[in-house]
């Protein structure tokens, strides 16, 4: 069937250049999520900081609260296809012409996206923790540095972990959009490549497998590491929508 | 609230069904026989959103359907039966009809048979930065090629658009044996024939030098006009692939030198950038299936 003959065409014509894409994809979606995690773990443990008692500390602290909020708020309200825009413009003009690279460019703008998503994700899962848990670590004198990376974040860490996985596969499919400054990833190329042959749907329909092979392969992946991570029976784990055996454990009816 | 909620289901049924059915509504109109503007009424005739081409479109009478961003698009629409014709520069005309001999187009002239257009429309000419001095510059250089050939070139571009093999072009020069710098030229290098994107060196064409194109080349009626003007500066030509609404921008910004991409000097554009004199002229038409 023709159908399929110009499906083939496309992958062993065009093969290289669905890999160079595929590639920088999962680059940018890769350091993109990575990169965001940490932003958001470290705005977790700062916004949880008790009040201190000095006032000067207490009012610097404010106003890094007011700014982290208005970045959490600016990054996750606007669309990452306006702020690729802003950002390598902005920079193109207030340097008199000189441009990012676009790769690197690419990673910052996905990163600082996801950061915004990330500092969220950590406070529920911080709020998460049993109280007791914090009043424990200070009644053993722990300061807030210790509880948090001793005590809190390793369990953090696990209970967002579906959150995360979500925030990658979401990143693999959404740096799609910086095909508007020109990042060479896999929707850039299909751009490229169905003006060599006219054909949309043919070439929409490969990049489409790529992409749900890529999605899928990482879930499947990350759902591994969950099990990894899944430890002892009796402790609650949170949901995902992918996996049956990842629910929480439902019980039998008597 | 059970009834609210039934009658609000309701209503966004019926209003969906009543889009869909809006939608359906339409019967083929044959155009081929057209002759003139007044030929294509109550025709389903398409064209590129947010250009001069889509305030041309309205001058055909009651004119129907949708307008699409790309040339690509409105491509895909004909081939595939969802509008009529659209309307297309005639160079792309002969491009897209040589290439694909299910499709004609319909010769009109502007100011007479065809379309009201002004000579700064439907011509093409160089931007760059206001103030660069880059027009006083290419200007001589624009003026040493004739409209004889011109239009030998536009031809050749053509044949090589379809992958013929073209002996030597119409408009080309040596290459100076030391360049004195580079010249940046942006264009889309998605709009065939004035600049498009292949795989090989094949006729003369130009790698791109954007990150990401390693082993593309740039070829086209404007790739060969830009190397023709690097050629006669003594400067190493550069070209950038670029979205059609960062080309302005990034001329601005200083990122390019040059806009060569088949960009018609009207007013708004030069409010905020400069244009040369024009390279090409041609007129509006529209392309439809036979």
């Amino acid at each position: 069937m023709s159908f399929f003959e110009d499906v083939w065409k496309i992958i062993t014509e065009h093969g290289d250049l669905l890999l160079k894409g595929v590639g920088n994809t999962l680059l940018l979606a890769l350091t993109g999520t990575i990169m965001g995690l940490f932003i958001g773990l470290l705005i977790g443990v700062f916004r949880t900081i008790p009040r201190p008692k000095n006032r000067a500390v207490r009012a610097i602290k404010k106003v890094a609260d007011f700014i982290l909020s208005a970045y959490i708020e600016i990054f996750r309200g606007t669309p990452m296809m306006v702020q690729a825009m802003v950002i390598y413009w902005g920079y193109a003009f207030a340097s008199g012409g000189n441009t990012l690279p676009l790769i690197p460019s690419g990673i910052i703008i996905v990163s600082i996206n996801t950061g915004a998503y990330m500092a969220e994700i950590v406070r529920g899962g911080i709020i998460s923790v049993d109280k007791g848990q914090f009043e424990g670590a200070s009644a053993i004198g722990m300061t807030h540095f210790q509880t948090m990376f001793h005590v809190v974040l390793p369990q953090v860490l696990r209970n967002i972990l579906p959150s995360v996985s979500n925030e990658f596969i979401i990143n693999v499919k959404d740096t799609s959009v910086l095909n508007v400054i020109g990042v060479a990833e896999l929707y850039y190329y299909a751009g490229i490549i169905k003006k060599f042959n006219l054909q949309l749907f043919q070439t929409y329909f490969v990049v489409c497998v790529t992409y749900f092979i890529l999605t899928f392969t990482i879930s499947k992946l990350l759902r591994l590491a969950e099990k990894k991570l899944e430890g002892k029976k009796n402790y609650t784990v949170f949901g995902s929508q992918s996996d049956f055996e990842a629910e929480i454990h439902v019980k039998e009816e008597e | 609230m059970k009834k609210f909620l039934t009658s609000l289901l309701a209503a966004a049924m019926a209003t969906s069904a009543a889009a869909f059915t809006a939608c359906s509504q339409s019967e083929k109109i044959d155009i081929s026989k057209a002759k003139t503007l007044a030929d294509l009424e109550g025709a389903k005739i398409t064209a590129q959103a947010g250009t001069f081409h889509e305030t041309a479109r309205s001058q055909i009478k009651n004119v129907q359907g949708q307008l699409y961003d790309s040339f690509d698009d409105m491509y895909i629409a004909l081939t595939s039966g969802a509008v009529d014709g659209y309307i297309a520069e005639e160079p792309t005309a002969l491009s897209v009809c040589y290439k694909n001999k299910d499709l004609d187009y319909i010769h009109l002239v502007n100011n007479d048979t065809g379309f009201t257009a002004s000579d700064e429309d439907t011509a093409i000419a160089i931007g760059s930065k206001k103030g660069s001095g880059w027009t006083e510059r290419i200007n001589p250089v624009l003026a040493q090629i004739s409209t004889q050939n011109r239009m030998t070139l536009m031809e050749q571009i053509v044949r090589a658009n379809a992958d013929e093999t073209i002996e030597s072009f119409a408009v080309s020069n040596a290459a100076p044996d030391n360049t004195t710098g580079t010249l940046k030229v942006a264009m889309e290098c998605a709009y065939a024939p004035f600049n498009w994107t292949q795989r090989t060196d094949a006729n003369g064409a130009v790698p791109i030098s954007s990150e990401g194109a390693e082993n593309l080349y740039a070829n086209g009626y404007d790739v060969q006009i830009a190397k023709y003007v690097a050629n006669a500066l003594g400067l190493q030509l550069e070209i950038y692939a670029a979205e059609w609404d960062s080309l302005i921008t990034g001329v601005e910004a200083g990122t390019y030198d040059l806009i060569i991409a088949g960009m018609s000097p009207t007013a708004e554009r030069r409010a905020v950038i400069d244009f040369t004199d024009i390279y090409y002229s041609s007129n509006l038409v529209v392309i439809y299936k036979k």
